[in-house]
């Protein structure tokens, strides 16, 4: 009886007026729809280099394979040109399910860009020589494609499947070499830890919505700025939804912190970083995490934002029991870093080293988070951007000298880099400045990349912030300890070889513009400084 | 009897608890992935819920938490391949669907 | 391009030039070193000579930021009403950029219509006001060679340069010292091209932490400096280098971003926003007594690890038993004084309440005082040459804690000047113990004897090094140490200006008694170590082998025992340079005190 009451009740609605008829399709969605397009140039091109790849790969003789990587970089160039014709635009697209702002397109030319080196790398790299390279450029474009559009995804719906295009295509990427049993195993961690985050964040998505009641992310903000709290509830019981908001954005940072290799979802990143070809390592440690902290701070400044129409700064967002999520990610941050400074003390592996440095840079990139929606002259999204793009500079440096290595030695074990200062005079002392600048010395991109966090938390001021200050200090000190460890074996120890070590001409000129670039952010910072100037205004 | 919204959300929360549960203490790679699968189908017992309720409620669009299951339903078929076919490789090299005995990587 | 430019830049360059040399033609690598070294420190007594000039001397720091401020001025829209010719722009200083003097301090507040002001006379305020506080502190009179261009703009940060009598000495100091060394590396064979090259980076990294007067480039110089040391350290040097070289590197870059959060907070704390040091020594005074007290404790952690202050000293004997020769003695030579250097540059003038709260002169006292006796107990009970020389460092750089806690014009005098003495003295122990390290092969005390007899010329040139640093009259140690106790016999309360006596809770002279063991003490260790290693028998039939000082080591050791004569006769000269800006910076801090 009751069942029937509410097929009654289901049929009385008004559902034409929300389900759109046929004319509201034909006036309003699809010229709608036709018009983003034009603004959706730069993924398209990236889709397409993705197929054609594909198909080429097909139709090319074995020995020619390995030349679609210049076919991967043009189609990493071609984009560039739709995103500078765009990039001061702001404007909404499909209906709201994804942006185009300078922040969206600050991010997709930071992935594309980077996404070079990476190419160059797989090129020279001497695993995935006399392979058929057509599926890898095809998979590696996929996730950047995936990457670009985390960066403007501004829908749950966006937001949950281009992060999954690109953690389908990471997982692929990291058994690639499935005959390995290290590459499977890293990719089987990857992929349950990978879809434990997921799952964990769609069901964070699921309570924001059933809140919420639209998909934008703006509407959070609606959620937390409204003075009636218009949280969806049966019954409207405040409290409770309190509870609900704190446990769906956990949930849902859950997902995200996956992504940077943040606590609580650290842990894959060790055995992942390890077991993985090197290269895909890097691209994992750079362009996945920067997607992560697009993404992070796409929906963090929904939370706080100025979409809302409100001062920044003016209301501290409160979850449950009046906790300010900034606390949680003050927290977060700090034992992150911590903890990936504290366990790599003990590494002896390169690539696991790196792999708990990039947790602990996790961890820094956190304090600009932590930031966000307060009144500050140096807003987080613009510290965030421009560690991104310090970060990039020497970690992938420090990642090619490691391929480039590797090539030659067959090993990452730091065992092996003894005596290398010797063997391979150039290598040993380009890697030797990325460390510098993963510790944060001056005169390096990493030392004003750092710098600038520091500026924006004690900007902000307050004992929590200074906590983190002190934190993130001591931290950097500890972090000096394992990373000149890495100088230490190449220069003060003798290796057993004293043979030269010879590297690729491609493999050195990436190795010398992230020189160039770790550099230049240092001495000529106010150029890329103007760059990410307004992109705070944008999330 | 009828479904009430808050029915679907517990019981959307109990099958969730049980795919964590199971994700955390069997040790079967193959259990591990189905109880990733619960895990999802939980998000979608909830989104299906909330769209019904939704339909009541006039400011809201029911449509979209429906549209999200079907995207979610993708998303795991896709996870559901990738983890097989991993599964698969790492089971000719190891030989096993253990996961405590999948360990060469570690420290 | 200044000279002060040039000065900093041009071991940098000259490194550069190496690095395009192939590492097999060493001797070409050594003379283009020595050559640039040389070529630098010709530029150094250039500039010291310049500043004798006095007010006539080239690029004053008051002159080129009126000029700043004139461009800056000339490049804004100040505002229709003030648009008209150039008595529009004077009208516009006189009307929002005067400052009010309040407690000795220039104070600018924003003009209450500041937020009409057009976006570009906002920003032209802002950056003229920066740089009229500057402008009104009396230590710019006495800063000379300045340059000062703009690096990155969005966080104010400038590339400002100058030198003052505090600094210029420090600098001709250490260009002296690093032409020394590169006189006596001449034997350095393994990896010569890296071991220049750092060498020379370390240089310009010295030369600029002295230069710098903007607190972000200072930092950066500071931190440079770190690098090359640290390779310097583990790869030329001795058998534990590994663990000294980590050590030396960890325990500094503590210390370091401690610095660096500091130096933010000041940077927040200050309206306008500034790292220019002379702004800050106008208005960082200015910050609450907690602020500035945590603020006081962060930076001087920074610096005392690097002069090293007790309890963080024990960075200091490895890394001077593990380093080469000539790594030591840029080590007690300079980078000791970095420490030293830091506090009177921006601890005490920038947060002078901190500096002369009773509390704090008592600590940095009783630190002082523990330095310098607990430094010559230490130095007593070594076997090792090297480490006792360290250890005697240790204890030398307590004087100049004790006559920087005394705050008197006295007592800074004298702890400047203990600065740049110990630099002369303590760089000649150390290459005196590499002489004879070279020829023996290792530098045990107990060993040793004899030495007088078979190699008398070097004997003779060590006894003056020696005594210089036991503070025998007419030698350079003793005038700086007499000096640091007479200012120290006078430590005066910050609040009421009041000799502080026992019942305020420390008795200062006691401090200074205590302290005044120091001096016997040296003259054990010292007379005694003379003794173990120079008189009596010889003790071995190798050292009978041993050839008298050659060329190479008289052309490094002897300006440094003629320097050690001529400041311990002619002290005055030196005082006169530094008195000016000494001066200055006394007068700065004590204006704090009310008195």
């Amino acid at each position: 009886m009751h069942l029937l009451n509410h097929l009654q009740a289901l049929l009385t609605l008004p559902v034409a007026v929300t389900a759109p008829g046929v004319e509201q399709f034909r006036d309003t969605f699809y010229p709608a729809i036709i018009d983003s397009l034009k603004y959706f140039g730069p993924e398209t091109q990236v889709a397409v280099a993705a197929i054609a790849i594909l198909l080429l790969d097909l139709v090319l003789p074995i020995q020619f394979s390995k030349h679609l990587a210049w076919a991967a970089i043009l189609g990493c160039l071609a984009p560039l040109s739709g995103i500078g014709h765009y990039y001061e635009d702001s404007k909404s697209l499909f209906l709201g399910m994804l942006v185009i702002d300078p922040f969206a397109n600050f991010f997709k030319a930071f992935f594309l860009l980077g996404s070079i080196p990476v190419i160059m790398l797989s090129f020279v790299s001497r695993k995935l020589e006399g392979r058929r390279m057509g599926e890898y450029y095809f998979i590696l474009l996929s996730s950047v494609f995936g990457a670009m559009l985390m960066a403007s995804s501004t829908h749950f719906l966006t937001l949950f499947l281009s992060l999954e295009i690109l953690s389908v295509c990471s997982y692929i990427l990291v058994g690639y070499f499935r005959t390995e049993r290290k590459g499977a195993e890293a990719a089987l961690k990857y992929i349950i830890y990978g879809s434990i985050a997921a799952a964990i964040m769609g069901y964070g998505f699921s309570l924001w919505y059933g809140m919420t009641g639209s998909g934008e992310i703006s509407s959070l903000a609606r959620v937390f700025w409204s003075p009636e709290h218009e949280i969806y509830t049966e019954r409207n019981q405040q409290a409770l939804a309190a509870l609900t908001v704190t446990f769906a954005f956990l949930f849902v940072f859950v997902g995200f912190a996956y992504k940077i290799a943040a606590i609580p979802m650290h842990f894959w990143a060790p055995d992942v970083y390890e077991g993985a070809p090197t290269v895909v390592t890097a691209f994992l440690s750079v362009i996945s995490k920067a997607a992560g902290f697009a993404i992070l701070l796409r929906f963090l400044g929904g939370l706080s934002s100025s979409v809302s129409g409100l001062a920044p700064g003016d209301m501290a967002v409160k979850l449950w029991a009046g906790v300010d999520w900034r606390l949680i990610l003050i927290v977060i941050s700090i034992l992150t870093m911590t903890l990936g400074n504290l366990a790599a003390l003990w590494q002896t592996n390169l690539k696991r080293l790196m792999a708990y440095s990039s947790i602990a840079h996790a961890g820094y990139l956190l304090m600009g988070l932590s930031i966000l929606g307060t009144a500050t002259r140096y807003t987080g999204t613009q510290t965030i951007a421009f560690y991104l793009v310090a970060y990039l500079s020497m970690n992938f440096g420090a990642f090619a000298v490691a391929i480039l290595v590797e090539n030659r030695l067959n090993s990452s074990e730091l065992e092996d880099y003894k005596g290398l200062g010797r063997r391979a005079p150039f290598l040993a002392g380009a890697l030797t400045v990325f460390i510098f600048s993963l510790i944060g010395v001056p005169p390096t991109a990493g030392f004003m990349g750092k710098f600038h966090l520091f500026m924006g938390i004690i900007d902000v001021g307050g004992w929590p912030y200074y906590l983190l200050a002190i934190a993130a200090a001591m931290n950097t000190a500890l972090s000096a300890y394992y990373y000149l460890k890495i100088a230490r074996v190449m220069y003060f120890e003798k290796g057993s070889s004293l043979e030269l070590i010879q590297s690729s001409a491609l493999g050195r000129v990436v190795v010398v513009g992230m020189l160039f670039l770790t550099f230049y952010l240092c001495f000529c910072a106010d150029s890329i400084l103007k760059t990410t100037l307004n992109l705070g205004m944008h999330v | 009897m009828t479904l009430s919204l808050s029915f679907c959300l517990h019981l959307s929360a109990a099958i969730f608890s049980i795919g964590v549960y199971g994700v955390l203490t069997r040790s079967n790679l193959i259990v591990i992935l189905m109880s990733l699968e619960i895990m999802l189908n939980a998000v979608n017992l909830s989104l299906v819920a909330f769209g019904r309720a939704f339909l009541t409620d006039l400011t809201r669009d029911p449509s979209g938490p429906q549209v999200f299951v079907i995207m979610v339903l993708a998303v795991a078929a896709a996870e559901a391949a990738v983890g097989l076919s991993i599964l698969l490789a790492v089971y000719r090299k190891w030989r096993t669907t253990n996961a405590g005995e999948i360990d060469l990587l570690k420290g | 391009m200044t000279s002060i430019t040039w000065c900093i830049f041009l071991p940098l360059l000259t490194a550069g030039v190496l690095l395009l040399i192939p590492s097999s033609l060493k001797g070409l690598i050594k003379t283009v070193s020595l050559l640039g070294a040389f070529v630098t420190f010709l530029i150094s007594i250039g500039l010291v000579r310049g500043y004798m000039l006095g007010e006539s001397a080239p690029g004053g720091a008051d002159r080129v930021l009126e000029e700043r401020i004139e461009r800056i001025l000339d490049g804004a829209a100040l505002g229709p009403a003030y648009s008209v010719g150039p008595q529009g722009k004077e009208r516009w200083r006189a009307d929002f950029l005067t400052p009010r003097i309040e407690n000795g301090r220039s104070i600018l507040v924003k003009p209450t219509v500041f937020s009409e002001f057009t976006p570009g006379a906002q920003e032209a305020w802002e950056q003229a006001a920066e740089l009229i506080l500057a402008k009104s502190v009396s230590l710019t009179t006495h800063i000379k060679f300045v340059e000062y261009l703009p690096w990155i703009q969005r966080f104010k940060i400038n590339y400002f340069v100058g030198v003052d009598g505090l600094s210029l000495p420090l600098v001709a100091l250490t260009t002296l010292l690093c032409v020394l060394c590169f006189v006596w590396s001449w034997n350095i064979d393994k990896g010569t091209k890296g071991y220049f090259v750092l060498f020379l980076l370390l240089e310009s990294g010295l030369i600029g932490v002295f230069c710098a007067l903007d607190f972000f480039l200072f930092y950066v110089f500071w931190e440079i400096v770190l690098l090359p040391m640290y390779f310097l350290i583990g790869v030329w040097g001795g058998e534990n280098r590994i663990y000294a070289a980590i050590k030396f590197f960890i325990y500094t870059l503590v210390g370091s971003v401690l610095m660096l959060v500091a130096m933010l907070v000041m940077y927040f704390m200050t309206e306008p926003h500034t790292f220019n040091m002379l702004t800050l020594m106008n208005l960082a005074p200015g910050f609450s007594p907690g602020v500035a007290s945590l603020l006081f404790v962060a930076l001087f952690i920074g610096f005392a690890i690097k002069v090293p202050v007790f309890p963080f000293h024990t960075w200091l004997p490895d890394a001077h038993v593990e380093a080469p020769t000539a790594v030591s003695v840029i080590l007690a030579g300079v980078l000791l004084k970095m420490g030293g250097y830091g506090l009177f540059r921006i601890s005490y003038p920038m947060l002078p309440g901190t500096g002369t709260d009773k509390f704090f002169i008592a600590l940095i006292a009783v630190l002082g005082m523990i330095n310098i006796v607990y430094g010559a107990f230490c130095a007593l009970a070594q076997k090792d040459f090297k480490k006792l020389v360290a250890y005697s460092s240790v204890s030398h750089m307590g004087y100049v804690l004790l006559g920087l806690a005394a705050l008197n014009h006295t007592g800074v005098t004298g702890a400047v000047l203990q600065m740049i003495n110990h630099g002369v003295s303590s760089a000649m122990l150390f290459l005196i113990v590499g002489v004879v390290y070279d020829r023996a092969h290792h530098r045990d005390l107990t060993r040793f004897g004899g030495m007088a007899l078979q190699m008398p010329w070097y004997t003779g040139i060590a006894t003056v090094g020696f005594f210089a640093s036991l503070g025998l009259p007419g030698l350079n140690g003793f005038i700086s140490e007499f000096l640091c106790f007479q200012g120290a016999f006078d430590f005066r309360d910050g609040a009421t200006g009041s000799l502080i006596t026992t019942t305020q809770g420390i008795h200062s002279p006691w401090i200074v008694y205590v302290s005044l063991l120091g001096i016997i003490l040296a003259a054990v260790y010292i007379l005694w170590t003379i003794q173990r290693v120079y008189l009596g028998e010889v003790k071995r039939e190798e050292y009978k082998r041993f050839p008298d000082v050659s060329f190479r080591e008289v052309l490094a050791l002897a300006p440094l025992g003629i320097l050690c004569i001529v400041l311990g006769v002619f002290p005055n000269g030196l005082i006169e340079f530094m008195n000016g800006s000494l001066t200055a910076v006394t007068d700065l801090v004590r204006g704090a005190m009310g008195n």
